[in-house]
């Protein structure tokens, strides 16, 4: 079913891109992100009608649920969201195809088997959410999406290096399927691996987010139109942080788990530090979340690196971390609505002035720095407890860690609490938003919090599965 | 003969590091082009005549005459100052690609007795190449020469496949070059409005949002 849905992107974004009408393009968007929810969750397994390339596998499973999921919430949202004032029908169905591309781009990089096609799609994403970065037409956008589109290009002809020479890595025999490698991990020229993997890494590290070759995400996070930056944050940053660890699978089966982990913890550490030396700094709230992506992104690698219970504490981040973080950019999109301007100090007051959107913005505050109940405060708990349980540098590599967090947190505190509580010059009280700007939030924020509570079985399965390929 | 257009390719680097005006790389690219396509050809080893077809086809019409064509249609539109204004000497430039061009060939020596499935020379002048363009991107101030540079270093990283004996699949073939064609006109349409709303495509513009 996921394959269907796969194969239909291209003729739907046509028909999109040659329909004129607004509401028939939301509304086509959003059947195309329904039929990815329900394809998502209802894959199966294993060879598929497009194999060997396009095969979903129980990590490709998980992260295809959490991506439509995103994409769905954020499709709702662009329902009743105009992404700029007095946009032709023109402008926005070439926006809507580019959606339609870009999503479809990621569940292939993530469905796809080889890991040389998977480079592939991972390019397309950057090629289609240029333009969607690029939406608003303003000199701001302009400049962040050539930074974007440049330096993921450069990012990902690296990773394309790395792939060249992990094919030469693989001797004369074996392929760049995820799974021969998987098989013949033992027979890798050691050598030429470990090289692959230094630029597989900087190379997806560039779309993860990771530091030190974060710089394009802020800008393009900050000026895409918020349903965009949802998806951004939510889908795309994931979408690279599954390629690294797939990569990182090969070297722990080849036996050099210790050198590619280092250097994962190296990056995510430093991504930990940027975070907390720049989120008290932005004057822009959405800049503001978007270094809070690269600090959850810097959590998710940590985990992935560290092992044992840090393993699946990195995939209930990353549900955690799409969820929430996409509401999060939500939310920015309604206070958007009501102060039309995204530097924080012209804000202020979002309590008296839209009092639920003020509370949903308090409560994925607190979501995200791992109050519990929410899957955050799990997923960092078992992080430090498996750093603990190691022991030695491991356990003040904690200490560091939540000690990182916490300054991440408290950058944070000051922006939100200032927007909530915080004086407000404007007269005019009780702006009211359509109510379907708060629902895919809400539902979002209940989904995540009420998985953390609730545990549902077809979860718990979808996690195990993916677990196992870890 | 074949590495003596490896070699050759490999200047071209060198070339254009020492080259002022914006018309010469577009020059050397075309040139790379016409080099990558002989290159293919000499390659004897190739056995299946579709790829081979293929492989021509990208090199000498895209990568010789579209990509050329279209840089130089964008350089007169945006009526773009012809010098290409680094933030070094030429001289510094110069000096760093030479030695990169000596590196690649004391690599290819180096890989001769490490590899089996590797082709040495390709390899070297590949990996020199890739190492100056990223120097160039570096180096030089105007964006329209950052994308020419770009195009130069996916050159490199075009020599690099090659030098693998082995093939990747058909199907990553079409798509790696379907991507990097599309992101070097989009890459172009950018610097066009980049022009149109800034008045010059400088890097220095582009320094609006940071924190």
């Amino acid at each position: 079913m996921a394959e269907i849905i796969l194969l239909a992107t291209v003729p739907f974004a046509a028909l999109i891109f040659f329909s004129r009408s607004r509401v028939l393009n939301n509304t086509l968007l959003i059947l195309y992100s329904a039929g990815f929810l329900y394809g998502a969750f209802a894959a199966k397994t294993g060879p598929g009608m497009l194999s060997p390339y396009i095969e979903i596998d129980g990590l490709g499973k998980l992260f295809l649920c959490i991506m439509s999921c995103v994409f769905f919430a954020a499709m709702l949202y662009n329902f009743s969201y105009p992404p700029k004032e007095r946009e032709s029908e023109q402008s926005h169905a070439r926006y809507s195809a580019a959606v339609v591309i870009f999503a479809g781009s990621m569940a292939a990089f993530i469905m796809s088997a080889h890991l040389a096609l998977a480079w592939v799609f991972i390019e397309a994403t950057t090629l289609a959410s240029t333009y969607l970065i690029y939406y608003s037409g303003t000199k701001n956008s302009l400049e962040a999406s050539w930074k974007y589109i440049f330096i993921c290009s450069i990012g990902i002809s690296l990773a394309f290096i790395g792939i060249v020479f992990l094919s030469l890595a693989t001797g004369k025999e074996g392929t760049l399927f995820y799974s021969d490698m998987r098989q013949n991990a033992a027979v890798i020229d050691g050598f030429w691996l470990k090289i692959a993997f230094v630029f597989i890494l900087t190379g997806f590290g560039t779309k993860a987010g990771l530091a030190p070759v974060h710089a394009w995400l802020p800008d393009a996070h900050s000026e895409a139109p918020s349903p965009v930056s949802a998806m951004l944050s939510g889908a795309l940053l994931n979408t690279a942080m599954l390629g690294i660890m797939r990569v990182f699978k090969i070297m722990k089966l080849a036996g050099y788990e210790s050198f590619a982990s280092a250097l994962i913890l190296v990056m995510g550490f430093f991504s930990l530090i940027v975070a907390a030396v720049f989120v008290s700094r932005v004057k822009n709230y959405k800049r503001m979340m978007a270094y809070s992506s690269i600090e959850n992104m810097g959590i998710m690698a940590i985990g992935a690196a560290t092992g044992g219970l840090g393993a699946i504490a990195a995939l209930i981040h990353a549900f955690s971390h799409s969820f929430l973080k996409s509401a999060f950019f939500m939310t920015a999109g309604n206070m958007l609505k009501i102060y039309h301007t995204g530097v924080t100090a012209k804000t202020g007051g979002l309590l008296r002035k839209n009092p639920l959107l003020g509370w949903l913005f308090l409560i994925l505050f607190a979501a995200l720095s791992a109050v519990p109940p929410s899957p955050s405060f799990l997923s960092e708990y078992l992080i430090v407890a498996e750093m603990l349980k190691k022991g030695g540098l491991y356990a003040a590599g904690a200490a560091v860690f939540l000690l990182l967090i916490a300054f991440v947190v408290y950058g944070m505190a000051k922006t939100v609490f200032f927007i909530a509580y915080g004086k407000d010059e404007s007269p005019e009280e009780n702006v009211k938003l359509p109510f379907m700007l708060y629902a895919p939030v809400i539902l979002l924020l209940a989904a995540a919090i009420g998985a953390a509570l609730i545990m549902p079985q077809f979860l718990t399965d979808i996690f195990k599965n993916a677990i196992d390929c870890m | 003969m074949t590495n003596f257009l490896i070699l050759l390719f490999g200047v071209t680097m060198i070339y254009a590091s020492s080259s002022t005006r914006v018309e010469s790389y577009i020059k050397t690219l075309s040139f790379q082009g016409v080099l990558l396509f002989l290159i293919v050809l000499g390659n004897h080893t190739w056995t299946d005549y579709i790829s081979l077809a293929f492989l021509a086809a990208e090199t000498l019409v895209f990568k010789a005459i579209i990509i050329p064509v279209f840089m130089t249609r964008i350089v007169r539109k945006n009526g773009i100052f012809r010098e290409v204004e680094p933030y070094i000497p030429y001289f510094y430039s110069l000096i760093f690609t030479s030695l990169m061009f000596a590196a690649g060939i004391f690599i290819s020596f180096w890989v001769i007795d490490q590899m089996q499935n590797l082709r040495p020379v390709y390899f070297g002048v590949a990996v020199s190449v890739i190492i100056s363009g990223m120097f160039l991107i570096m180096t030089r101030k105007k964006l329209i020469t950052h994308v020419m540079c770009y195009i130069m270093m996916e050159n490199g990283i075009f020599l690099l496949t090659l030098s693998v004996i082995k093939e990747m699949p058909m199907i990553v073939n079409l798509g790696v070059l379907l991507d990097i064609f599309a992101a070097v006109f989009i890459l172009g349409l950018f610097a066009t409005k980049i022009n149109e709303a800034f008045d010059e495509m400088d890097v220095k513009s582009l320094s609006e949002l940071k924190d």
